[in-house]
């Protein structure tokens, strides 16, 4: 009897790992690039709470201006391209909002707060200033003589670990600005607002 | 007997099951495309992506516009932080230059 219960026991395991072998087999099709480049769509347009505004960043850079272009004939008769809206441009912005607008002290407090505890394992880094907005943050740091800030390295933790994006600004006395959009912000809205209101100062007193 | 022995074999053929998929998760498609973008201005542009401790995430496209002189430096890069993956677009003076990056992310 022992010996029979110990057989029907293998015999349900082949069967279990074979029927594993072969939903997995199944599976294997979407470990193709192209069908895990599908399958990666399929979920990111169901799942995603992506802004619309990114793909439209995304999808400048398929179409490079290449010197050659800009050095024929046919392309010097054409009009000057339009400026392009920079990170500058939307650091003015955003300074002037902050300058204007509503501010939180309540997220300045705590922003403050995690950002010195933030700086605490970086050395040769301080807080000049922070201050927040109703939807974003500017925080200005500065290098002590004969340190270097690496921004990059400041990204990953509190504060700005919980902003959805933000920029830096590097001023001439070499302060670093980075304006990052507060948790639930979209960078890209703030940048498309920028772009189509060029008297910002009443967005962020609204 | 025979009704403990269908009872063995189901219950041996669930466990398999079970077993083989524990790691169906690993290395599924999570989101993205996630996108940073510095644009005319030298500093760090960035985008906070997936959990760092549950995700892992990859440069996925990168695009590069008006670089044209020997000075103008673009980049991108995608950093492991504590907390999250940070997407981040570079430039490394105020020019014309334009940096556009992609980066994708999947569970572990």
């Amino acid at each position: 009897m022992k010996l029979a219960q110990s057989w029907t026991l293998i015999a349900g395991a082949a069967a279990g790992a074979v029927l594993t072998w072969v939903l997995s087999g199944r599976d294997a099709s979407t470990r193709d690039p192209a069908a895990a480049a599908q399958q990666g769509a399929a979920v990111e347009t169901r799942a995603l709470p992506r802004e619309p505004a990114q793909q439209d960043v995304a999808a400048a850079p398929v179409v490079p201006a290449t010197r050659d272009a800009a050095e024929s004939p046919a392309a010097s008769s054409e009009p000057p391209a339009p400026r392009r809206f920079s990170d500058a441009d939307l650091g003015t912005w955003m300074e002037e909002s902050l300058d204007s607008g509503y501010a939180d002290q309540a997220a300045t407090g705590l922003a403050t707060e995690q950002l010195e505890q933030s700086l605490g394992d970086v050395t040769g880094v301080r807080l000049a200033d922070l201050h927040c907005g109703e939807r974003f943050c500017r925080a200005s740091l500065q290098a002590e003589p004969g340190a270097q800030l690496d921004a990059s390295r400041l990204f990953g933790l509190p504060p700005f670990a919980y902003a959805s994006g933000g920029f830096t600004v590097v001023d001439a006395d070499g302060t670093t600005r980075i304006y990052y959009a507060r948790s639930g912000q979209s960078l890209d809205a703030l940048r498309d607002e920028a772009t189509r209101l060029p008297a910002p100062v009443h967005a962020e007193a609204r | 007997m025979k009704r403990s022995g269908i009872k063995s074999f189901v219950f041996a053929g669930l466990l398999a099951l079970a077993a083989g998929a524990l790691p169906a998760l690993a290395g599924t498609f999570n989101s993205g495309p996630y996108n940073a973008s510095r644009i005319n201005t030298g500093g760090i542009g960035f985008t906070n992506m997936t959990a760092s401790a549950t995700t892992f995430c990859f440069l996925s496209n990168v695009g590069m516009r008006d670089t044209d002189s020997s000075t103008e430096l673009a980049g991108c890069r995608v950093v492991r932080g504590p907390i999250v993956w940070t997407l981040q677009a570079e430039l490394s003076q105020s020019d014309d230059a334009d940096a556009f990056c992609q980066a994708t992310c999947y569970n572990n």
